[in-house]
């Protein structure tokens, strides 16, 4: 009695072991798949084509088997050589197929079944998917707009896909843990001699059931935030904008260099306003393509130890000229020991040259002094400014994508209102706090407090939810 | 050579190239520009686009690196895609990557570095 519980336990443990592997192969088949066929998406290479066709045998074969599995009159032939193309061990094929017939609905393995069954769907798509590209490489060039439809795809299936693969095997180490405590409850009922046994065979089961795959993943994960972001309108119109300024600021650069130009004083300064406007428009284009990455989560940020003084510095050096045309004093105060900060070299210079230049941009006379420092909390950045100040009512608001803060003399304000927002988004993103101290006539304090972060080379930061 | 299929960008830039005192030929697409590389071409640098019809520029920068003859040509990445979005090909001998709407100043120093002084100055390389 007890030796046939024992039995059944480590049989049933076996075969949950069985399905564990099995799906992992799935799963390796099916990853592999979908980037191959990326990678055909993006090569129109016939090696990636044909890599594609042999990894999605894999899942196929497992499909077919399934099928064959599931009918009352069951060839077994035509289940093993199912079992066979998903790449199953020939010893595993008499569990599969033993789970599969005493278990399908028992509730565990009834739920793992459906899981599989859905992406047999997926599997489906990601076949036609695969054939249609196919079809479109051999009729002629891929256009850019076909190529993201094909990532696209392949990036959603992927992403359905990977969601049931995680619920599958949840699914089989809920199975192994109820096997493990019923076993152990049936077992210890009868007879403390084969506990032993059972827990041994049960635990076994457990740890095989966690698993990753993250590389893949995270190369069509690139993929899909790199299509999302021109997917939205936002993205597009603000992409499409940059072939007409390009050509403009070159012809712009023809205009200013070209001696034979002979340009008069009148045209050369009309000239200089050109190329100020059409900085301004890369400027704008720049903030709204980048406020699309981040908000469809493709900010990829590069951590590395910086002097903090010393970036300020530099930057505050690009901007004086800017605040010199105004008449505007720009200092800065950095303590001589002040400690360096990890953070991403570039973001933390946007943020600097964000809030300086937003400074510049709303103060007529007087300074804008930056100040470093570090406590607690992390590194503080203050940027302080002589100008109107902001309203308390104003402080929330001016925070948000395309809000605008109307100048005290009533002036319209340049740019499309979605430089606070980026600050905001950006510090977000490095665990920092940004704080406004600001009152009408008194000026305004913006600050940026960042924390120590821990120092990796790549760090992907998690989406903002607003 | 500028390999890129927007005639606007591809006029421009080479009309600049030509401005600062280089020689500049224009392709619109991968196809056309080894057309002309067949030819005998051999420019002493290429700045190609990514996003092409008929031949993109992943693809043509494998079919140059595949090309005994070609692979040594310095070839700069022209594109408004940077890397963070989309991997850029990595070519043999790479001059760099040029960000649309690109500066001035990192089209004068790569084709410095690459081309030499403008001509008139020093002898042909």
């Amino acid at each position: 009695m007890v030796v046939g519980v024992a039995g059944i336990a480590l049989r049933t443990a076996s075969g949950i072991r069985a399905y564990v592997g099995g799906e992992g192969l799935w799963s390796k088949g099916e990853k592999d798949a979908a980037y191959a066929l990326a990678s055909y998406a993006v090569t129109g290479s016939p090696s990636d084509y044909s890599q594609f066709l042999e990894s999605l045998s894999v899942p196929l074969g497992d499909h077919a088997g399934r099928l064959e599995l599931e009918r009352r009159d069951m060839r077994r032939e035509v289940v093993v050589d199912g079992l066979r193309r998903g790449h199953n061990h020939p010893d595993d094929f008499q569990d599969l197929i033993w789970m599969f017939r005493t278990f399908r609905h028992v509730s565990y393995m009834e739920r793992a079944i459906s899981i599989w069954e859905e992406g047999d769907v997926w599997i489906e798509r990601l076949g036609a998917a695969g054939a249609e590209l196919d079809a479109e490489v051999r009729a002629g060039p891929l256009l850019e707009a076909r190529r993201l439809h094909y990532l696209r795809r392949i990036s959603e299936i992927n992403r359905h896909v990977t969601r049931l693969e995680d619920e599958f095997s949840s699914t089989l180490g809920e199975a192994a843990r109820w096997i493990r405590s019923t076993s152990i409850a049936a077992v210890l009922a009868l007879s403390a001699g084969l506990l032993a046994v059972a827990i041994w065979a049960a635990f076994g089961i457990s740890g095989l059931v966690e698993k990753s795959d993250a590389s893949v993943r995270e190369a069509l994960e690139r993929e899909e935030a790199a299509s999302r972001t021109k997917s939205t309108f936002l993205g597009l119109v603000s992409h499409e904008f940059r072939t007409p300024l390009t050509a403009l600021q070159l012809q712009i650069e023809r205009l200013r260099i070209d001696p034979r130009s002979q340009l008069g004083p009148r045209q050369a300064e009309i000239l200089e306003r050109m190329v100020d406007s059409s900085h301004r428009l890369a400027e704008m284009i720049d903030s709204l393509l980048q406020y699309v990455r981040i908000e469809s989560g493709g900010l990829q940020l590069s951590l590395e130890s910086i002097d903090p003084s010393g970036v300020v510095a530099e930057t505050l050096e690009e901007m004086r000229l800017l605040a010199q045309r105004k008449g505007l004093v720009l200092a800065l105060h950095a303590p001589p020991e002040l400690p360096e900060l990890v953070t991403d070299r570039s973001l933390f210079r946007f943020l600097v040259t964000n809030l300086v230049g937003n400074a510049i941009k709303f103060t007529q006379e007087g300074s804008i002094d930056v100040t470093l420092a570090h406590e607690a909390a992390g590194h503080r950045i203050l940027v302080k400014d002589t100008g109107p100040g902001i309203a308390p009512h104003d402080h929330e608001r001016i925070f948000r994508a395309f809000e605008q803060l109307e100048s005290v003399q009533g002036r319209q304000a340049h740019g499309i209102g979605l430089g606070l927002a980026l600050v905001k988004q950006i510090t977000d993103a490095l665990h920092g706090r940004v704080e406004l101290a600001s009152a009408p006539g008194a000026g305004s304090a913006f600050a940026v407090v960042l924390p120590p972060l821990p120092e990796q080379s790549l760090m992907i930061a998690s989406q903002s939810h607003e | 050579m500028v390999v890129d299929d927007e005639a606007e960008v591809r006029e421009a830039l080479k009309g600049l190239v030509e401005d600062l005192g280089y020689d500049a030929v224009g392709a619109e697409n991968g196809e056309k520009a080894l057309e002309q590389l067949r030819d005998g071409l051999r420019p002493e640098l290429m700045l190609i686009d990514l996003a092409m019809p008929v031949m993109n520029g992943w693809e043509l920068v494998l079919e140059l690196s595949a090309a005994p003859g070609l692979r040594e040509i310095p070839v700069a990445i022209l594109t408004a895609f940077d890397q963070s979005r989309v991997e850029h090909p990595r070519p043999l001998k790479s001059a760099g990557t040029l960000l649309k709407p690109c500066r001035k100043t990192d089209i004068t120093s790569i084709l410095e570095r690459f081309c030499g002084p403008p001509n008139g100055s020093a002898p042909p390389r």
